[in-house]
């Protein structure tokens, strides 16, 4: 397509500051990379290696015990740490949604964050995994997950929705991971062009596989991307889908429900939303990213947040309708646990972030302040893990007979955990942003209008 | 950018007279009245078999004008410029809604035919269909009604065995079914407080005034633009869309849980109202693909190219994976957990009714997905106008099949009647001379839109 | 390294190459190139530029086959597996369900059918472009390190049947290049 000037009187804006040139585009994103990392930088950084400092003794202290030391307990079985699985499994969706879904849309504006989503998205997916592999109770025999038959020659039963899960989360990772790569290539080129020492240049060069630029490569090189666009779409739907399985084949009232795929998926892309939110205000006063990183960009992902919002807001009033209009008792009783029971705080605060909070965002004055969307996305987040305890905990804690109810606190394990993943997390996006081209060169530049050769002038017959 | 190309004065987008769409509506009309005159005649045969036939025949079409609005709001919505050239033929067939507000009116008259929790016995309604059977149920009801009584005397331990007990001893099986219908009457009984009479007729109210609001408000925004040009008309539609689209989700929801779901008052799913909306965006865009390819060398032309069709082809196949997706979640989830109270609803289009319909059900993924996916796969079948239109016959086709087999099962056996398809006829022939009459009224390009251009010059990245 | 620092190299004329400083002046040059009939040549430029292909005169790109060819195999290698493990080798009833039964086999059918096409698709492309080459004349350039910030440039190669570097030359200068220069290539004794 090409580049039109936007109509601002339909609200359209440009999408890179205008009047900026090719090369200014080049040197505000590969300097990141080059110059010495500003003080903010460093203070991340620090905070985020002391909590994976955290994550590795607790890691060890929950090996050393077993998985008692969490609050896990009779009949809540599953708590924090499937709570925090699905959690993190779900913020890496809005990584591949901006990556693939808006590309196959052509919404243009993508450009300027789907880098740092899908370094997102693969960190993410990274934490999540994590949590299968520690609670499984026997770490050492791990392999068990995989195809593989085991002493007695028994293959893994394919019926379980959490091997599902293994497959799943596995190749939306490797998925994931090779699309960003993909990504990455031509932007690893520039890197190794503009290096002025040997080791940059040999190491950005071995990564750039030789990158020259030529069309004929560009050419092998966009249909792979969109394909592997087409590919990660019904991936990203699928991921989460398997996930809501762990729970949606059960015959457990207040999960086993038929909207739980799309549910899910709903929820994923809002929290993940929120958080490439979190990550974007962050990263672009840090490193100065203004040009590319537009007022906006942020509007639209507020808006797609709000949309997510209403989306969410949908599913839960749709669960809450039918377990009413099932006429089960059961299937009613759940509901009328989760708003008015033991957890009823934990519920309204689901609803409150997530449902009432994205609500600001129908005012253009809210959805265009950065204070506000700071806080907004991160309350967003703490409404999205909350959903995850709610469904969990509380269609667990209260089972089908009275005597087999309890209730389920977490233990100081269960917290250091979590916060440990988020050294995980933070540790490994501190060190992106530092190291790599933050926001996708080359994609922003063709946004540009310099990208359109029949801006300037008319194309000669036979050209088009 | 060559502006000379997009002011093509030759061309005014409107239907020729002579050419074969002009006065498409009278045919169209001519066909209502007499599918309509066949339906009457029908009625008088079999008012119940009327009352489905009319139900699925409605809410086919129903579910293709709303498949429309959702098509003309999205585009507001994403601000989309490449659609422009495409978006006014989606607004006839969204014009077409105030009709529902009569088309319903056979429905709302003929209710009680159609919804076992409007019969006077809910229990009558549903798994017990001989007159023993009722009997049986009637009986072990009036036992119930007296069964607090019993309790209040001063043995009631000793009062003996229950009727459905003493029935079992002579029939078991009679018993077992009174037993389930007992049950389905309770069930039923408890959601009197949403499936009655005037909430249902309130909430259609609604459905109807929110429907034809916003097929008014967004045609005539979007007609009037292509007299003043006005850009702000254009801001409008984008303000509006947001709020739009959630009345849509809403009304689209209740629609599907009140003429659907209740056929069957004592099945549910949560993702039910999304299997329909993806049914309904399949069949809008089926639709738009039909009518623009047979327009494009007439009345489009210049207008609509390969560029917009491949696009067009892109969202029907990825709305028709999505229906797929849907619709396999549905069948998986409930597969998976076995729960007799959810399974009834495929135990209905597999085992039960005779098993006729088992065919249809298993034609449906076949035919619904596998062929259209790996047929509207390829980027030249998208791009071609012949295999375009073979897709969108087959997902069109389909899309009426599943309606009938949403509907009718709930009826009886898999039997196709004459009334089916006089009642299709009707209906389809009065909602399209609606959407056809105002297709030759207007241009069949929004040509005051300032995104035109855009959509004059769209080409496939 | 150190042998060729005793013994000069022979060396040979490797490609041409011209720079050009708009999207709009490359994009003419190239179908001029196209126009005189070179087949091994190549336009390079910082993104992707629309409408290059039919300017060079490109086919479409065949990595679409490899993706089908990689749904293909995942999906029968993942059908095949599940298969012979729960169904033929070691079958187990689990949840009431058959030991060998096709819903519950969908997902993971998805996700192979996925990964495998994935792997094709990316893979493909490496295999397509002739990627990873590290060494190519072309890097001789110091010019060229622009190629991946703001210029755009087009090289034709000496193995062209056509190839004449004067023509060439003055191909380039009438097509509004900024710069033309001629690069070199080591030849192997």
């Amino acid at each position: 397509m090409g580049y039109y000037e936007p109509l601002q009187e339909l609200d359209e804006a440009y999408l890179v500051a205008p009047g900026s040139t090719l090369a200014e585009v080049t040197e505000d994103i590969a300097s990141v990379t080059e110059n010495a990392a500003p003080r903010g930088w460093w203070i991340v950084f620090m905070g985020a290696l002391s909590l994976l400092a955290l994550f590795g003794g607790t890691v060890g202290y929950l090996f050393y015990r077993g998985v008692g030391v969490w609050g896990n307990s009779s009949p809540t079985y599953w708590a924090w740490d499937i709570t925090n699985f699905v959690w993190w499994v779900g913020i890496g969706h809005a990584g591949t949604l901006i990556s693939a879904v808006l590309f196959l849309f052509r919404q243009k504006w993508r450009t300027g964050i789907n880098r740092f989503a899908e370094a997102m998205t693969i960190f993410a997916v990274m934490c999540a995994l994590i949590f299968p592999g520690i609670h499984v109770g026997r770490p050492w025999v791990l392999q068990w997950m995989f195809p593989l038959p085991n002493q007695m020659s028994l293959w893994p039963n394919f019926k379980s929705p959490l091997l599902w899960d293994l497959f799943a989360v596995g190749t939306y990772f490797t998925v994931s991971a090779m699309f960003w790569f993909v990504g990455l290539i031509p932007d690893l080129a520039t890197l190794r062009d503009r290096s002025i020492n040997k080791w940059r240049q040999r190491i950005y060069g071995f990564l750039a596989l030789g990158w020259r630029g030529s069309n004929r490569h560009w050419q092998n090189y966009e249909r792979t991307y969109m394909i592997l666009a087409a590919l990660s779409t019904p991936l990203v739907l699928s991921v989460h889908s398997v996930v809501s399985f762990d729970f949606a084949t059960s015959v457990i009232p207040g999960w086993h429900t038929t909207i739980f795929p799309p549910y899910f998926v709903a929820g994923a892309v809002f929290s993940g939303f929120a958080m490439v939110m979190t990550l974007l205000l962050v990263s672009r006063t840090v490193f100065k990213l203004h040009r590319v990183v537009l007022m906006r960009h942020l509007e639209l992902m507020n808006k797609i947040m709000l949309l997510t919002g209403m989306l969410v807001g949908y599913a839960y009033a749709m669960e809450f309708f039918v377990a009413w209009y099932s006429g089960n008792e059961y299937e009613r009783y759940v509901f009328v646990n989760r708003a008015f029971g033991p957890y009823a705080w934990a519920y309204w605060t689901m609803i409150s972030c997530n449902v009432l909070s994205p609500q600001v965002f129908w005012f253009k004055k809210l959805r265009r302040n950065i204070p506000v969307m700071f806080v907004v996305s991160i309350v967003i987040n703490i409404g999205m893990w909350f959903e995850r305890f709610v469904i969990i905990v509380t269609s667990l804690h209260r089972d089908f007979l009275p005597s087999a109810w309890g209730m389920f606190s977490p233990t100081v394990i269960d917290l250091t955990t979590y916060l440990g993943t988020m050294g995980v997390f933070f540790t490994l996006f501190m060190l992106f942003l530092r190291w790599l081209p933050a926001v996708a060169i080359s994609e922003v530049k063709g946004t540009m209008p310099q990208a359109d050769p029949h801006h300037h002038d008319l194309v000669p017959e036979g050209a088009e | 950018m060559s502006a000379d190309k997009s002011t093509d004065a030759s061309n005014d987008y409107r239907i020729k007279p002579g050419s074969g769409w002009s006065g498409a509506w009278k045919k169209a009309a001519a066909v209502g009245v007499f599918g309509f005159a066949l339906a009457g005649f029908g009625f008088t045969q079999d008012a119940k078999r009327f009352a489905f036939s009319y139900l699925f025949a409605f809410f086919f079409f129903l579910s293709l004008a709303l498949g429309a609005l959702f098509f003309v709001v999205v585009q507001h919505l994403t601000k989309a410029g490449w659609s422009v050239t495409v978006r006014r033929t989606a607004e006839f067939f969204m014009a077409g809604l105030p009709a529902f507000a009569v088309l319903i009116i056979p429905l709302i008259a003929l209710m009680a035919q159609l919804f076992p929790w409007l019969a006077p016995h809910a229990a009558a309604g549903h798994g017990a269909s001989t007159h023993a059977e009722i009997a049986l149920i009637r009986e072990a009801h009036a036992a119930d009604l007296h069964a607090p009584q019993a309790a209040d005397s001063h043995a009631p331990r000793k009062a003996g065995p229950s009727v459905v007990a003493r029935v079992a001893a002579r029939d078991p099986e009679a018993a077992l079914e009174a037993a389930k219908a007992h049950e389905h009457a309770k069930l039923i009984e408890g959601k009197k407080s949403y499936l009655n009479k005037p909430f249902f007729l309130a909430r259609n109210a609604f459905y109807i005034v929110v429907w034809a609001a916003l097929a008014y408000w967004f045609f005539k925004n979007s007609t009037d633009q292509d007299r003043t040009k006005s850009r702000q008309a254009t801001v409008n539609a984008q303000t509006w869309s947001p709020l739009a689209l959630a009345l849509f989700a809403l009304t689209l929801t209740f629609a599907s849980v009140d003429w659907l779901m209740s056929l069957n008052p004592t099945w549910f799913s949560t993702i039910f109202g999304v299997q329909v909306f993806a049914g309904s965006v399949v069949s809008a865009l089926a639709v738009l693909i039909l009518v623009t390819m047979s327009l494009r060398d007439t009345t489009l032309k210049g207008a609509i190219n390969v560029e917009h069709y491949h696009d067009i082809g892109k969202l029907l196949f990825g709305f028709n994976c999505f229906w797929a997706y849907i619709s396999f979640s549905q069948f998986f989830l409930i597969w998976y957990a076995n729960i007799p109270e959810e399974l009834a609803y495929f135990h209905m289009r597999w085992s039960e009714n005779g098993g006729t319909w088992q065919g249809v059900t298993a034609a449906l993924p076949i035919l619904h997905f596998a062929i259209p996916f790996w047929l509207l796969l390829s980027r030249n079948v998208k791009r071609n106008a012949a295999g375009l239109v073979l897709g969108s016959v087959l997902l069109l086709v389909v899309q009426v099949l599943e309606m009938y087999w949403n509907i009718l099962p709930n009826f009886g056996p898999f039997a196709p009647h004459w009334l089916d398809l006089a009642c299709f006829l009707g209906v389809g022939g009065a909602y399209l001379a609606v959407v056809f009459h105002r297709m030759e009224n207007f241009p069949l390009v929004p040509v005051g839109d300032p995104r035109l251009a855009r959509a004059l010059h769209f080409e496939n990245a | 390294m150190s042998a060729a620092s005793k013994t000069e190299p022979k060396k040979r004329v490797a490609l041409v190459l011209a720079q050009f400083e708009t999207a709009a002046d490359v994009i003419h040059a190239a179908a001029k190139v196209r126009d005189a009939g070179y087949n091994c040549w190549d336009t390079h430029t910082p993104f992707p530029i629309h409408g290059m292909d039919k300017a060079m005169g490109l086919p479409d790109s065949r990595v679409g086959w490899l993706v089908l060819g990689g749904a293909l195999t995942g999906l029968t290698a993942g059908f095949a597996m599940m298969w012979w493990m729960n169904g033929v080798d070691y079958p187990t009833v689990v949840g009431g369900k058959p030991p060998f039964t096709t819903p519950s086999m969908v997902p993971v059918l998805f996700e192979l059918t996925v990964l495998f096409s994935s792997f094709a698709a990316v893979f493909g492309m490496f295999g397509l472009n002739k990627l990873p080459r590290h060494h190519h004349p072309i890097f001789e350039s110091d010019r060229f390190r622009s190629a991946t910030d703001d210029k755009f440039f087009i090289s034709i190669e000496a193995e062209d049947p056509k190839f004449n570097a004067d023509k060439v030359r003055s191909l380039f200068e009438g097509a509004n290049a900024k710069h033309v220069e001629v690069l070199e290539e080591e030849v192997e004794a």
